[in-house]
């Protein structure tokens, strides 16, 4: 037997099944997982090279290389080679726990056991060892782990359901079937391996993983090539001066300064001179710049590993940083790319509320009377007299129950209806229970409620259904199923009740059922859809339900021509679509239902508050137009206030074009009617933070485009217009796309708006929109994990985004903008001493500290402080971080480190460099020490200006602090007291005797740090230094205070006592004439209920009946497939081939 | 009394490094093999200078002698202390000479006097204690100055008593031994006497940035305080708007 498979690179797959020695020909892939990147004995060689590869590490061991050459050499080698040693170390052990992880991931996959046949045994076998061409035994409940094709399973006509919770987050099953040859060959379910391991349609669909890097990263490597440059001026500067001065002094000189022979020529020894001042000023992009960065990120990273707020008891998740490069940019979201099943929604369907004959039922009321929220107080509806009842199921309406007691023929013929029209199949388990099996979960809803209220949908055969009515087993003869499609949006059930009356049942959309109604309903139906738009605006998935009571004779006439139409060969459906609308009509309002596709926890507190925070949220759902929207009103990203929701639905590229250019000109239309204030708004809200008004001014447009129209609308030339009205618009929700579109409109906005985007979603289909996007976000806990695998963070609940972003990112990118600074401005301080001190030392790269000083400044005396600071810095504390949206802003307008900042710091850092160095010239212009000797030698010089820098440096960084803990503390005194112990230790008796040629500056620190007048120049130099600072903040603080000020001041104020009070953001909800029917239903299951295909032999009556459905029973499989290929053609290559 | 030197680049790399610290130190083998880094002051006729180095080959050897003139006919000689000039750490710790119980010049044998010197380092002073490598003039000249003009300390006047002046006024007279040639690089000789106070010797630049930079902390101050107390309410009561 041969299967093949088209493909794009390999046009034909042969294989032989169960024959490894032919497969094993065309060399497949074997099915082994691999994401890790070394092994033992290769780590080292390849850890290094990559190592090497990153200019920072190349351009040191270029500095190093540089300074063993005697004549440039101004630094001794190991100024270079210890921090050097010290950050590839750091690297290599990072990466090294990395990989391991991935190896323990890897194993994890690989080793799970599957069952292969070989050499005419089925044995066990691990996923990975599988070759392409095993036939595979699979059983109930199982992994699968490489891309399989179905050749026959132990269900009936080889059917066979699958869970696709890894590749979409769906749980619920998905039909599948085998060729019929096969299906007759096996009794259990097995399967022939297609592509293995990296071939596999997932591995293949994810995308490349691309290494993501923060825009503070990019920003960065811009300054240090600026820095560089910068470097190269003051080298070139310098290197003019060497030869300046050789030329008109050190000629001179030179019977005290010797020239070496082949020296003697200035300019050459201004080369040598360029050379050397590029290997002193080389600190000012310090080597552990990369480092201290990587080290902050990781810090954060466990921040939120560890937040207890973000860990989910309910499944015992904690959130995850998975990426640990990625933080800071968590503070600059701009675009929220959001999935909707399993990530906005739980993927549960619960019975909310119920409208009856004009009386809602399901509204919870307190003593007074009025509506209040269901809350955990109140007693839910008492179901355990049924036995049949679903236990999870609470409904917290006592009216219903008593009306049902009652025996209110409405009531009771609402609840038939519900546990009669429907697609669920029933079974029982082993304890005797009832099992549904719900192929849409709105409707397992549905019936469950009727099953919990006392109508039990029982069982069915093709030609009957039978329910318990409390208490009663009654059974229904189903005469004809009137199947659900997109266009009817309806199904209907013709059934003959025990009493030989002939009832049609109806349950579908508002909209059309409203038109099919019986016009005695006229009341009832205002109520009706009054109470309608009552459930919409809770965001409740509505249906409305009807009935109607044939007459035999008419139906018998109908049902006949319904059998020609169905053996008609030419325009089948349109007969069958024809006698479908015939016979729906006159219908009597029965209700309505409302179903609540749960939200997750703290949705639209979520929402609220991100929106609040100016970031935009995109939903892209593979659901369709109505459940998006739905969903979209549920969590309040679509509102009724808002101006317009343009619905892009076209089919074709004209038509999307056309409703693009629609939605454009109304959009600016209505805006240029307030075209003037809106201005000003907009400038303003780039100003200052913006407040809520202005908010929702700009953004009042929604924008809900389908798949097949996204496809057109992401053609080039339709692109921007596609962008422009979608950025316009506050929420954007694009519903039936597949996982590439998903990618394709967040690699839109990546582009063309240069925005920091986010991707959040829990399924294998987010998998290429995580990839994607600038950060992705898996919802862990569930029990796909490609999503989770794939993404840069992980959590288990959507409502941790907002801790994630406002209170996270926010402060990742507020420290890290801070230590940049700091660091930039430390180290020009540092350096650019060696500048000024060229000009009095006759350009002879000589250093101003000691060798010993500019090797450990960096990695030991200044280190420690600035990582406390960015790692543990905070403006203002988390609480207020998630009451204050507003203060994500600066964040996105980059505004706490950009070009400008970077400039500013460079001057703070030159002025302190001057300062330093100015001051202690002039101090020691001619000074003398207390006892009359001398002080102005060159190493009294050295230790005066290193004091003095470390102790200002650490002022500075005690300034810049604004959140002090233990450690800050600990670190900026023990990184004084370090520098002092070290620097008495060096120039010490001791280690002189041992080193004398390494350590010249014996006794110079208890000699010069003893004098009086050094101390008053460390203490000018300091106060210099640090009072503009000082100064300028404060009245930054006094005059413009930003946001952040003015809360930290209230911080300050309210520590003592701190009102409780919480600000969160009430939900909004109002009603609307908006129809929120949404029905979460494929088409095609009434004809496979019908034909009975779908049912256990022993379930399907031995009676003629079996003769018309195995007549039918090849249509109804071909046309499941049309249909359902039909229906989800745009993302069945990826759904439907993994199983 | 220091004397001073102006346009002396004792700061430029090459000279700076040009000496080594074994050597200096006493150690035997170094004194016959000095350190790289003294070329080309490292082995004249081949045999190896001590003190190698540029530092040490351009020592200063003018002499200064100060005269009181005076009421009396002839000047008086002021005596002039040549022992304590130097630091305590590096006339014990960093400067020593080759060990051994013979004459120095027993311990220097082997080796070669620099360059440009007259008398070799074992004929520096007459008093064993003040001679070779631990010679106070030579451990002042080789503490290499910070900027290019500077001062060094020569010999100390000391007080006599509280009563008497040290230095009288009056005419005083200095005699010149002129050895250093300071011509050949624009240079300038100086000779300065300075009084040592509390925080050492007279020194105006500090005194004068204080000044500077206390009033300026005080404006500011003051400044400041005004504007916070306009402003800071305003900032306080500030309704935080959302």
């Amino acid at each position: 037997m041969f299967c093949s498979e088209k493909k794009l690179l390999e046009v034909e797959r042969k294989v032989k099944a169960n024959d490894r020695e032919y497969n094993e020909k065309f060399q497949y892939a074997d099915n082994r997982i691999h994401t890790s990147k070394y092994n033992i004995l290769t780590f080292l060689p390849i850890n290094l090279f990559e190592q090497f590869q990153r200019v920072a590490n190349a351009y040191f061991l270029f500095l190093l290389i540089l300074q063993l050459i005697p004549e440039i050499s101004s630094l001794t080698w190991f100024t270079t080679i210890v921090p050097l040693v010290l950050v590839i170390t750091m690297t290599a052990v990072k990466d090294a726990t990395d990989d391991c992880f991935r190896h323990k991931s890897d194993n994890q996959v690989n080793n799970r056991q599957s069952e292969v046949l070989i050499d005419g045994k089925l044995q066990n076998e691990k996923w990975m060892n599988v070759k392409v061409g095993d036939i595979i035994k699979l059983e109930n409940n199982q992994f699968v782990a490489a891309d399989l094709l179905l050749l026959s399973s132990s269900e009936p006509h080889g059917l066979c359901y699958i869970e696709t919770a890894e590749l979409d987050g769906e749980t619920n099953l998905k039909v599948r079937h085998a060729l019929a040859v096969t299906s007759e060959l096996g009794a259990d379910i097995s399967r022939l391996a297609k592509f293995d391991g990296p071939d596999t349609k997932l591995m293949q669909n994810s995308g490349k993983t691309k290494f993501k890097r923060t825009s503070i990263d990019r920003l960065m490597n811009t300054l240090v090539l600026w820095i560089f440059g910068f470097l190269v001026c003051l080298g070139i500067i310098l290197a003019i001066g060497n030869s300046i001065w050789e030329k008109q002094v050190g000629d001179q000189f030179r019977s005290f300064l010797f020239w070496k022979e082949g020296e003697k020529n200035s300019v050459f020894s201004g080369f040598l001179t360029f050379w050397s001042y590029i290997i002193i000023l080389n600190t000012v992009v310090p080597i552990s710049l990369y480092v201290s960065v990587e080290v902050i990120r990781l810090g954060h990273s466990y921040f939120i590993n560890w937040d207890r707020k973000m860990y989910y008891s309910g499944k015992a998740t904690p959130a995850e940083a998975r990426t640990t490069t990625l933080n800071e940019e968590l503070g600059q979201i701009e675009y929220v790319f959001s999935d909707k099943t399993g990530t906005l929604t739980q993927n549960i369907m619960t019975f909310k509320k119920c409208s009856i004959n004009g009386r809602i039922y399901g509204e919870v009321q307190d003593d007074l009377g009025q509506k209040t929220d269901i809350t955990k107080k109140k007693e839910p509806v008492d179901f355990s007299v049924n036995s049949q009842a679903e236990r999870t199921f609470q409904f917290f309406d006592h009216n219903l129950m008593e009306a049902i007691k009652l025996g209110d023929p409405k009531v009771h013929e609402f609840l038939r209806l519900l546990a009669l029209c429907h697609t669920v199949m029933s079974e029982e388990n082993s304890a005797g229970q009832l099992i549904y099996q719900v192929q849409s979960p709105d409707e397992g809803a549905l019936v469950t409620a009727a099953r919990n209220f006392g109508f039990t949908f029982k069982s069915r055969t093709p030609e009957t259904i039978t329910i318990e009515e409390l208490g009663t087993l009654v059974t229904y003869q189903l005469l004809a199923f009137l199947d659900f499609n997109n266009i009817r949006k309806r199904m209907s059930v013709i059934v003959r009740n025990p009493k030989g009356q002939i009832k049609l049942y109806s349950k579908g959309a508002d909209t059309i059922l409203f038109e099919k109604l019986h016009p005695s309903n006229e009341d009832l139906l205002t109520l009706t859809s009054d109470h309608l738009s009552e459930f919409a605006g809770e965001g409740l998935r509505t249906l409305a339900i009807a009935y109607r009571d044939l007459d035999d004779k008419y139906f018998k006439e109908w049902h006949k021509m319904l059998e020609d139409a169905n053996t008609a060969t030419d325009e089948r459906d349109e007969r069958i679509a024809g006698l479908y609308e015939e016979i729906e009509r006159d219908l009597m309002l029965l209700g309505a239902t409302a179903v609540e596709d749960k939200l997750q926890e703290g949705v639209i507190e979520t929402v609220t508050s991100l929106s609040l925070a100016n970031i935009k949220i995109w939903v892209l759902t593979g659901d369709k137009q109505e459940t998006a929207i739905n969903i979209g009103y549920a969590c309040n990203m679509l509102t009724d206030d808002m101006n317009d929701v343009f619905i892009i639905a076209g089919n074709t590229a004209a038509e999307v074009r056309e409703e693009l250019r629609k939605a454009k000109e109304n959009l600016f239309g209505q805006n240029r009617s307030f075209s003037n204030g809106r201005v000003v708004f907009e400038k303003k809200q780039q100003l200052e933070l913006a407040s809520v008004v202005e908010e929702t001014i700009t953004g009042d447009y929604a924008l809900v485009i389908n798949g097949h129209s996204l496809a057109h609308a992401l053609e080039s030339d339709v692109k921007n217009d596609l962008l422009e009205l979608a950025c316009m618009c506050k929420t954007v929700v694009c519903c039936r796309v597949t996982p590439l579109q998903k990618a394709q409109v967040v690699e839109l906005v990546k582009k063309y708006r240069n925005a920091v985007t986010l991707a959040i979603g829990d399924g294998a289909n987010d998998v290429s929109m995580i990839k994607c996007a600038h950060i992705g976000v898996g919802i862990s806990g569930q029990e796909g994990l490609q999503a989770v695998l794939a993404s840069d963070y992980s959590f288990a609940q959507f409502r941790y985004l907002q801790r994630l972003l406002l209170v996270h990112g926010r402060w990742s990118y507020f420290r890290m903008c801070k230590f940049l600074c700091y660091f930039f401005y430390k180290n020009f301080a540092f350096t650019l001493v060696h500048f000024w001190f060229g000009f009095f030392c006759g350009f002879s790269a000589q250093t101003v500290y000691d060798q010993w000083f500019i090797t450990l400044f960096n990695i030991v005396y200044t280190s420690l402080p600035v990582l406390a600071m960015g790692i543990f810095d905070q403006d203002v504390n988390d609480q207020n971080s998630m009451d204050y949206p507003q203060l994500y802003q600066p964040g996105q307008l980059n505004l706490l480190f950009n070009k400008r900042k970077f400039l500013i710091c460079m001057a703070h850092g030159i002025y302190t460099s001057l300062a330093l160095f100015f001051i202690p010239y002039g101090a020691f212009y001619n000074a003398a020490g207390e006892d009359g000797q001398h002080l102005a030698d060159y190493q009294s010089f050295a230790v005066t200006m290193a004091t003095s820098l470390v102790i200002v440096v650490s002022v500075q960084i005690a300034l810049d602090t604004s959140y002090w803990t233990v450690v800050n503390h600990v670190f900026i005194w023990g990184s004084i007291a370090t520098y002092f112990s070290i620097l008495f230790t060096m120039h010490s008796n001791g280690i002189f005797a041992i080193f004398p040629n390494q350590f010249p500056f014996v006794g110079n620190a208890r000699h010069s740090l003893t004098q009086k007048c050094i101390w008053l120049v460390i203490l000018l130099t300091t106060v210099a230094s640090v009072m503009p600072v000082v100064a300028f903040r404060f009245l930054k603080v006094d005059l413009f205070p930003t946001l952040s000020d003015q809360l930290r001041q209230r911080q300050k104020a309210q520590k003592k006592a701190r009102p409780l009070h919480s600000r969160r953001p009430q939900t909004r909800r109002s009603s609307s004439r908006r129809s929120g029917y949404a029905f979460a239903h494929q088409e095609g299951y009434g004809e496979l209920i019908t034909s009975g295909k779908n049912m256990r032999a022993k379930n399907l009556p031995p009676t003629s009946g079996l003769e018309k459905t195995l007549y039918n029973s090849t249509s109804w499989i071909e046309n499941l497939c049309k249909k359902t290929t039909d229906t989800v053609s745009s993302f069945s290559q990826d759904k439907t081939v993994k199983l | 009394m220091y004397y001073g030197l102006s346009n002396f680049y004792q700061n430029h790399r090459r000279y700076v490094k040009s000496r080594d610290d074994s050597q200096l130190n006493g150690d035997s083998s170094a004194l016959l093999n000095p350190s790289k880094e003294c070329e080309p002051y490292r082995r004249n006729e081949d045999k190896p200078i001590a003190p190698c180095g540029a530092i040490a080959n351009s020592m200063f050897n003018d002499t200064l002698e100060l005269f009181l003139v005076g009421n009396a006919s002839y000047p008086t000689l002021i005596p002039l202390k040549k022992k304590g000039i130097a630091w305590w750490t590096d006339k014990n710790v960093k400067f020593r000479n080759p060990p051994g119980g013979e004459p120095l010049a027993e311990r220097f044998k082997g080796t070669t006097k620099p360059v440009n010197w007259v008398n070799p380092v074992y004929m520096l002073d007459p008093d064993s204690d003040n001679n070779g490598f631990i010679n106070e003039d030579f451990i002042v000249w080789m503490r290499t100055a910070a900027l290019p003009t500077f001062r060094k300390l020569y010999r100390l006047i000391e007080r006599k008593s509280d009563l008497h002046p040290t230095l009288p006024a009056g005419q005083y007279y200095l005699n010149i031994t002129y050895n250093y040639p300071v011509h050949s690089f624009d240079g300038r000789k100086r000779m300065i006497l300075s009084t040592i106070s509390w925080m050492g010797g007279k020194n105006p630049f500090l005194g004068i940035a204080y000044i500077a930079v206390g009033s300026i902390s005080f404006l500011l101050g003051v400044v400041l305080l005004v504007i916070n107390h306009k402003y800071r309410n305003s900032s306080n009561t500030a309704d935080i708007t959302i």
